[in-house]
Order: C-alpha cells, then structure tokens, then sequence
C-alpha cells in the first residue's frame, strides 16, 4: 500500500514549550487512521503542520509523496475542530463557496454540492442560515464543507464534539462510507469508542510523541491486562481471597465485600478456572461477567490516569 | 475567483451590521444634519423682507418719506424679488406688541429726530435698519450744515449725493459658500472610512491564523494573493454601491447642493472606499490582536480622522490648515473633504487632481501594505 | 449577591463609558471655546456682528482712518486672514471666519480726493448673505458721507474722521429687552446641561444595555432563580445595580463638567438642573432596560442592538430636539416631532432655567417639561415590563 502521508522527526516549539517532539506518522492509503491523544498532547499541531498552516522547527512531511503544493492540496478535505462556515450564507451556498474553492467547472460542483448534502443528511436544509441549524446538524454542514470535493486524503479533527448519539452515529458511518468509496481519513477524537469502531489503525499521542502506533489488537497487546473477570458474590473470607489471588495469570485481586474483581494478563480458560474454584469452595455467586480490554484502557494505561490541562 | 466574488457581496449584502453601519447609519445622519443646518443655512441667506414699523409722531425730515418708500418696493414689481423693508404697521401701540412677540425686526420713531428700536440680541437685519438710518441722518446732517455754512455748495452736494457710485467691486466667485455642506462632505468621508469595519473581515475570514474560516480557506489549492484580491473586489464593490445610494439620497432626495458633479462624487467615493478597505484589511492582518480591539482601533481611527476634518466641527480643517496644513494634505479623512471643497469654493480642478493624487498614493500603500501582510501562509502559531 | 455580581460587570463595559466621557469633553470643550470666541451671526444672545477682514494695500492716512471707523463699528468684529496663504481668503468665508473680505485698493486716498471713487473698494463675500448687505450699506454711508465732506470743501484725511464721527452719531437706538435672566457666565453650565441628555443617553446605554442583556437572558436568569432568590428581589437587586451605574456616572460627568466649566457649574437655579439631570437619568435607564430586555438572549447581538440603538436615537434626538443645534434655530415641523422626544422637553427647561435661546425662566414651563420628561421615563418602564412579560410568554410556549 502506498504512503498517503509520512510524518518524520517533526518537532515544533512554542517558544520554551515543545508541541510536538520527534514526531513521526506514516498513513498509508485507504486506512481510517486515528490520532488519539489527552487534550494538548498536539494532535491539531500535528495536522496543521501537515497542511503547512503552521511553520515547524524540524523535521519532513510529505503528502502524497510531495511537498504540499496547491495540486496536492485539491486532493486534500479538511473538516475543522471549529465550525468554520459563513454566517450569512445558507447551507448550500456555504458548501458551494467551500467546494468553489477547489472545483471551478459549474456543473460537477453542482453535482458534488448535491452528493455532500446528501451524504450530511441535510436535505430539506438547503436554505437554511448556519444560525437556524442545531449542533448536529451544524456540524454536518461544517463536514459537507470540508468534504464536497471529493478529496482523496480527509483530515477530520475531531468533528463529533458536542454532538447527539444520533447525529454522532451518522457521521461516524459517513466517514466509513467516505472511506469506502477510496478516500483515505485521518480521524482525531479523544473519543475512545469512536476512535475503535472505525479506526483501522490508531496512534496514541502525548506530550508531542508517538508513543504507541498499530491497530486495535496490537494496541491491546501493549498492555498487561489481558482480561478482567468479575464475579459477585458476598462474604468472602480472606482465604478464599488468597485462593483466588493464587489463580495463574492473576495479578491484580480487588474486593469490596461484595464484589471480586480479578485482572489477569495472559493465560486462557481464566473464567472457568475461577469458577471451578468458587464452586469447589462453595461460595454462593451473583452475576459473572469478563470484560475484555478496550481501547481506553489502553489510552489511560499508556497516558497515565492523571487529569490533563 | 468569480463564485468568491459572488458569494462574498452575498454575506455582506445580508450582514445587517455592514448594510446598517454603512449605508443605514450615513443616511440617518445625512436626514438629521439636514434637519439641523437646513434652516439655519436659509436664515443666512434671508436679508430681504425685514418687518419694520414706521412710526411718525412728528413730521418727517425732507427726504425720509421717499427712502422708506424706496426702500419698501422692488425695483421690479413683477420678480420675486422682495422689498428689503415690510412695513408690517405704521401705529404705535401694534409696533409696541408686535415686537413684543418678537415679530418685528425694528421700530423706526420719527419722534422730533429718528429714533430706532431694536429687539435685544438683534440680529443682523435690525443692523442693516441701523445702517440705512445711520446713512440718511448722515446725509441730512452734512446739507443742513452745508446750508448753514456754505449754501453756495447745496447743489452740488446734493449732485454729488444723487450720483449713484459702486465703490465696491465684488470678487466674489459664484461659489456655493454653504458650510453646512461640508458637514456631508465629511459624512461621506466618514462612510468611506468606516469601510475599514468591513474591509478588516476580509483579512479575518482570510487568514488562518485569526479565524477558523480563514484556516479554511488557506488549506485549499486557492492562491492567496487572488484570495484576499477577490473579497477586498468584493467589499469594494459592495462599499461603493452603499456609498453612491447614499449619495444619491443626499444630493436627490435631501437635495443637498455639493457643488461639484455628480462623476467626481462617483469618483471620489470610489477612492475613499478604497482606502477605507485597505486599511481595514492592512489592520485586521495583524496578528495577535483580538477582533474587538481592531474594531475600536478601525474606529477611532476613521472618526478620528474624520473628526480632524471637521465632521463634528466644522471649523477644525480650516484650523489645522492654518497650524499644520502638512496634515491636511496626509489625513484621507481631509483629502476626501478637500476634494469636494476645493472644486466647490475654489473651482480649481488642479487641487481637486493633486487630492486625488495623494488618495491614490493611499490606495497604493495601503493595498501594498495589506497584501504584503496578508501575503504569508505559515503561522507560528495558530 | 445578584446586586454584587451585576456591578461586576460594569468594568468590561467602561470602554464606552470613557470613549464618551472623552467625546463629551471635547465637545463641550470645543463648543465652549466657540461661544466665547468669535462668533458671527449665530445663535449668540449678544447682538449681532459681522466678522469682516480687511486687506489694506494703500495704507494711508484717509485708509487707516477708515479702518478705525470699521473697527469701532459695535458690529464689526476684525478678523486676521493670513492673506499671503493660497485660498486662504476663501477658507475663511467658507467657514465663517470672516464672512466679508474687502480690500482697500491702491489708490483708495487719491482716489476719494480726485472723486473718481468707482470700485475703489473690492470685497469677496459670501454672496447673497445678510452680512454682505449689511457691511456694504455699512461701508457705502461712510465713503458717501467723506464724499460729500470733501465736495463741501474738506480736505481727505479731514473728511473721512468727519464722515466717521458723523455716522458714530447715527440714530439713536433704543434696544428692547425682555429680561430673561441670561447671565453670559453661565455659558459653560448652560452647554454643559445642555449636552448632557446625549451623552447621558449614550453612556448609559452603552454600560446598559449589554449588562441587561446578559443577567436578562433565559439561561443565567433561570440558573439565578435555581437558587433560592425571589424573582422580585432578583430584579430589584439588578435595577438598583444599574442605578448605582447611573449615578456613578452622572457624578463623573459632573466633576467633570466642573473641571471643564471652571467652577461655573452651579448657581441659583441648579437645583432644577439637577432634578432634570436626574429625571433624564431614569429615562435612560428605563430605555437601557427596554433594549436590553429586546435583546437579551445573546451577547453580540446585544452589542449591534446597542450601538444601533443608541446612535440612532442618541444623534436623532440631539439633532432634533435642539441639543447640537438651538431649538430656536429648528423648523417648526421638526419641533413639532421632537414633542414626542424627551430631551426636546428637556432642552426647552434647560433653556427656561438658563433664560437661554430665547426663553425666560419660568417655574411653570420647567416643572411641566420635568413632568413630561418623568411620564416619558414611567412609560419606558411599562414598556419592559411589558416587554419582559411578552418575551417570556414567548419563550414559555
């Protein structure tokens, strides 16, 4: 697969604070790729470096195996953390004006601006003013805008914040539909749900490093939690707590008097193994469920579990 | 670049602040100072018709009866021309009320000897009644005299008095010496200013270093230069169409005598919205700076100016010609107004033409200097 | 507390308050220096003068003798023209800063003895103007008379101070005067009082209409009513905070109209001044409420509302009521409008209390325009109330 976009060495200062720290990216073509990162860990440094609206200190980005030209650029749809549409115009002038900017022949912008109002399911809103819409259907408008000319390389810097479920789900399948259709998306959220049901591959940024790159289950595996196995059951003694501390694999054992948590790291048959011993001692159980390791444990694992900003 | 255009005097002709501020907000202004000067500019020119009462309580000297008459009458019936007196009443006691009601201008007393009467704080038609009074008495003073002393002279004196002499040749060019109008001179001259409010957007929306649109913008494969070229084509556009309306309703409806042709009022608000624009765009470029703080520098800058050429005070320009005429020459505000002015009162195209002159130098400098702000595409910060 | 965090407010809206406050000193200023100065035939209460210049190119006896005789006209007022400056003689006209112009030709003493006296005088005037009649029927008697001195047998120079002293002894003139107590030490306070329903209204929309809007605005007053605080006392709390507001600010307008005025601000009639001040006051903060209430809801747009409201009606008002320009001065058709307008009342007690424009000092005519003035203000307040009640059945539904 070819290299979309290829990040090396990037660094970027703000006078004595460091935004971005040898950082290095390499998007290949037709992947959802997602740049996840705590608030100010210089995800939107990252990508206006990328887009060339920011000057940087060090460093090589290449889009499209190129230095970032105006021809590269065409290829290229942007939709801003910020709504960034015009007030004054409605919904379809607004895309119209965007998609003017990199389509001049009439009749295929008609056509585009038709499809990117189809596809932000803003038909029935063409006339409407940006000020009339609400949040979801605003940032809809804000991605129809960025995406009307069919771009080959989508940046989306988190376009879901503030966002209903429903409008949220929408977008979410849009990009995948996007995706489909051969564009290859950078996708920035801090949402970690987001970022795992449609990201083929995620990078984890902090402090302006890329300090854990792959896909979901090559994530995962960075981690030592493995699984976690609760089981509800009332008065344990600490013997029993003990036996269940020695169960192989284990190497955490939390217990609130009600319920016993286990975390375990590698090893299979975990479940049953613990259950076989419940039985064996007799304990009476409630509900037992084992919950598998999700992206943000990954994330809160990797980053720390301390508040940001 | 043409969908731009387009779509840039769509958001401006809805944005009810550009339309209100710049084209609403002069007409307001326009409609009261033409209610406020309107009748006093007509007082000033109103000399004729001064209400007298002429009042004999003794028999008139030799001659007073035919002057009064004179004066009372046209020299030609038929015109509109009014009588420089109207002799609203010759009794005394009617005299007595009329001026108490402050609706007679001057009581003139034949009482032994001319005796006048003038309302306190008179203006300058019982001063002419003053005059014309003061000049008979004299006339009558000098032949009584000369009757006395060297009768032999009378007929020669009274020769010499009926030969009617202009001592006076008028200079006066036919000038519309109005001040008012200068007031709207200046009330253009603001409104081309005020163009920076819309002119600074254009930088704003533009630059991705001060709003997200502009951000917008700058990463699509759109030259800059012809970016920001097509929305100040834009809002230059749109600024001389609000500022011709204005005019029209200025000079048409108000019907306010500028004194100059229409072309030059076209021309010279083509200009000011120029310069208004550019510097709009020259300061919004600036970075680091927030939105509103720009607004109240655009502003004070424009009603600064403005007021430096004298559009709450009239008389400021003429002061400053007077103190340091060198900023005259430099303040657009003044350059505007003197574009105006000098083809009105002085006639001459040749100030009109070196004003322009310097506009245009304006116009240069400002459109160098916000394309050379606004020419760069990567930000330090963001 | 509401009343607490609403003055907090105030400071990040001073900026109009101090832009005004500016404006209003130069204004006053200015315009003070204008009515004391040279002033042709405005609206002065004094008796009229003619600002006239005078270019004496023959400078001889008989011109220097003429030029006395101009000056001690109680009409004439010289003015100095730089008369070397390019335009300068038409910059003055245009201006007023001399209304005539006339210039002694070469030859002016020559000319009078050999009695070939045609155009030996030249002006540029402002044509047509009241002044140009005058000051030629002015200057007429005078070489007339010095004509006729020099026919009867007078030498020039002779003639002409006889001709002057002969007109100085004109017709005896009897000025009728109605005493309405203009003292012209007042001019200061006068224009001060005069001017202030303008700035009053600008200042106090500007710091009030925003501060309204905010604390009127759905969300914040439905968070406040969360916690246990009465509607009333909410709104009595925010309507005393925007009186302190105004009475701040009418304090700082009038120190510095006693600075400006150099202590002439308050005489014997002072209290009614005050009383005006303080009825305009509510008037603006009744009308700062009914904007702000308009426009409650968003911020920016409070701020377009404000300061279209507040230029609309600030200049309209001073343009219409007689603020900038006398009311003596205005169309009749225009006084008649501006009835509806408060500060035409309160120009027109202004000027009763100064005996200015025209008027006499008549309790009657102020107490009635202070009452006029009051129900003005007691309507606004319906108005908001009535406002507030409509815009929440609104929002309710």
């Amino acid at each position: 697969m070819e290299t979309v976009v290829k990040v090396e060495r990037l660094v970027k200062r703000y006078k004595e604070l460091i935004a971005l720290d040898h950082l290095e990216l390499d998007i290949k073509e037709g992947e959802i790729f997602g740049l996840l990162g705590p608030n100010g860990s210089g995800k939107t440094t990252a990508i206006n470096c990328i887009l060339s609206l920011l000057t940087y200190d060090k460093g090589e980005i290449s889009v499209f195996g190129k230095k970032l030209c105006a021809d590269v650029k065409r290829n290229i749809g942007v939709v801003m953390q910020n709504v960034a549409v015009l007030d004054e115009l409605n919904v379809r002038e607004n895309i119209d004006y965007f998609c003017g900017l990199y389509i001049s022949d009439k009749a295929l912008r008609k056509q585009r601006v038709d499809e990117a109002i189809a596809f932000a399911g803003l038909e029935g809103f063409e006339k409407f003013r940006p000020k009339k819409l609400s949040g979801g259907l605003l940032r809809r408008l804000n991605i129809a805008c960025g995406i009307a000319h069919k771009p080959k390389l989508i940046i989306m810097d988190e376009p879901t914040v503030a966002v209903d479920p429903q409008s949220r789900n929408r977008i979410l399948e849009g990009i995948e539909e996007l995706n489909r259709q051969g564009a290859t998306i950078i996708y920035t959220s801090h949402y970690m749900e987001e970022v795992e049901q449609i990201c083929s591959r995620i990078a984890i940024i902090d402090k302006g490093r890329n300090i854990a790159e792959g896909t979901k289950q090559e994530l995962k595996k960075l981690i030592k939690n493995t699984e976690t196995i609760s089981v509800e059951a009332a008065g344990l003694t600490e013997e029993q707590l003990d036996g269940a501390r020695s169960m192989p694999h284990a190497y955490e054992c939390r217990y609130d008097g009600k319920t016993l948590t286990l975390l375990y790291s590698g090893g299979k048959h975990n479940l049953t193994r613990l259950l076989d011993y419940m039985h064996n001692e007799e304990i009476p159980m409630g509900r037992v469920y084992s919950l598998l390791p999700t992206l943000n444990d990954v994330f809160l694992e990797i980053t720390g579990k301390e508040l940001r900003d | 670049m043409l969908n731009r255009i387009k779509y840039e005097i769509f958001s401006l002709l809805r944005n009810k602040i550009v339309v209100f501020w710049l084209m609403g907000f002069p007409m307001i202004l326009g409609t009261l100072f033409f209610v406020a000067f309107g009748s006093l500019a007509d007082s000033e020119q109103d000399y004729s018709d001064i209400r007298v009462a002429v009042i004999k309580r003794t028999a008139a000297p030799e001659g007073f009866d035919q002057m009064i008459k004179a004066l009372s009458e046209t020299e030609k019936p038929d015109s509109e021309e009014k009588p420089l007196f109207n002799i609203v009443t010759e009794d005394d006691k009617k005299a007595k009320e009329l001026m108490e009601k402050g609706e007679l201008q001057a009581i003139i007393c034949v009482d032994g000897d001319i005796f006048l009467e003038i309302p306190e704080g008179a203006g300058i038609k019982s001063g002419i009644v003053k005059s014309v009074l003061d000049s008979f008495k004299s006339r009558y003073k000098i032949i009584s005299a000369a009757a006395v002393s060297n009768p032999e002279k009378v007929p020669q004196i009274i020769k010499a008095m009926e030969q009617k002499t202009d001592y006076i040749r008028s200079e006066s060019n036919s000038a519309n010496y109005d001040p008012y109008v200068q007031y709207f001179y200046n009330l253009l001259a603001m409104s081309g200013l005020m163009g920076s409010m819309m002119g600074m957007y254009c930088a704003i929306n533009h630059q991705a270093n001060l709003s997200a649109l502009g951000a917008r913008v700058e990463i699509s494969p759109v030259s800059k230069f012809g970016d920001i070229l097509s929305s100040l084509i834009a809002t230059i556009l749109i600024h001389n169409i609000f500022l011709n309306i204005a005019s029209i309703y200025l000079i048409y409806i108000l019907g306010i005598k500028f004194g100059v042709p229409f072309w030059v009022i076209i021309a010279v608000n083509f200009l000011s919205s120029v310069v208004g624009d550019s510097m709009g765009c020259f300061i919004g470029s600036i970075g680091g700076l927030k939105d509103g703080i720009k607004n109240a520098l655009l502003l004070a800058c424009s009603l600064g100016l403005c007021f430096l050429s004298g559009l709450m005070f009239g008389g400021m320009r003429l002061l400053i010609e007077e103190s340091f005429p060198l900023f005259n020459r430099i303040n657009p505000a003044a350059l505007i107004v003197d574009c105006f002015y000098s083809l009105c009162v002085y006639g001459s195209y040749e100030k009109l033409i070196s004003n322009i002159a310097v506009l245009l130098i304006w116009c240069a400098l400002l459109l160098t200097g916000s394309m050379i702000m606004t020419r760069k595409r990567k930000y330090k910060a963001i | 507390m509401v009343f607490k965090a609403y003055l907090r407010l105030i400071p990040s809206y001073m900026g109009v308050a101090v832009m005004y406050m500016a404006m209003f000193a130069v204004l006053l200023g200015m315009t003070m220096m204008e009515r004391s100065g040279l002033n042709g035939s405005g609206a002065s209460a004094d008796s009229f003068v003619t600002l006239l210049a005078v270019n004496d190119n023959d400078d001889t006896e008989e011109s220097r003798a003429f030029l006395e005789y101009l000056e001690n006209s109680p009409n004439i007022k010289m003015t100095d023209i730089d008369f070397e400056r390019e335009n300068a003689v038409q910059d003055s006209l245009y201006y007023r800063k001399a209304e005539y112009v006339l210039t002694i030709n070469k030859g002016f003493a020559e000319a009078l003895s050999t009695g070939d006296t045609e155009y030996l005088l030249s002006s540029q005037v402002i044509a047509g103007s009241a002044s140009e009649v005058f000051t030629e029927s002015f200057i007429d008697s005078y070489i007339e008379a010095a004509r006729l001195y020099i026919t009867v047998g007078y030498d020039t120079a002779e003639a002409c101070r006889e001709a002057a002293k002969t007109l100085e002894n004109g017709v005896e003139v009897k000025s009728f005067s109605a005493d309405n107590g203009w003292d012209k030490e007042n001019t200061g306070a006068y224009l001060f009082y005069n001017f202030m329903p303008y700035i009053m209204l600008m200042m106090i929309l500007g710091i009030l209409v925003p501060t309204f809007s905010s604390f009127l605005s759905e969300d914040v007053k439905a968070r406040s009513l969360c916690a246990p605080v009465s509607p009333v006392l909410y709104m009595i709390q925010i309507i005393c905070g925007a009186f302190m507001v105004c009475l701040v600010s009418a304090g700082v307008l009038l120190a510095a109209g006693i600075i400006i005025t150099g202590g002439t601000l308050f005489n014997e009639h002072s209290l009614y001044s005050l009383l005006q001040m303080l009825v305009f006051m509510l008037f603006s903060l009744a009308l700062s409420a009914f904007v702000g209430i308009l426009s409650s809801g968003s911020a920016k747009k409070a701020n377009y509302i404000t300061s279209m409201v507040s230029n609309v009606l600030g200049l309209g008002m001073a343009f219409l009521c007689g603020v900038f320009v006398s009311q003596s001065l205005l169309g009749e058709n225009i006084l008649m409008a501006a009835k509806f307008l408060p500060a035409y009342w309160y120009v027109k007690a202004n000027n009763s209390i100064f005996g200015a424009d025209g008027a006499v000092f008549n309790e009657a005519i102020i107490w009635s325009a202070i009452g006029i003035q009051a129900l003005f203000a007691l309507a606004l307040i319906a108005g908001a109330l009535l406002a507030a009640h409509i815009k929440k059945g609104k929002e309710s539904k």
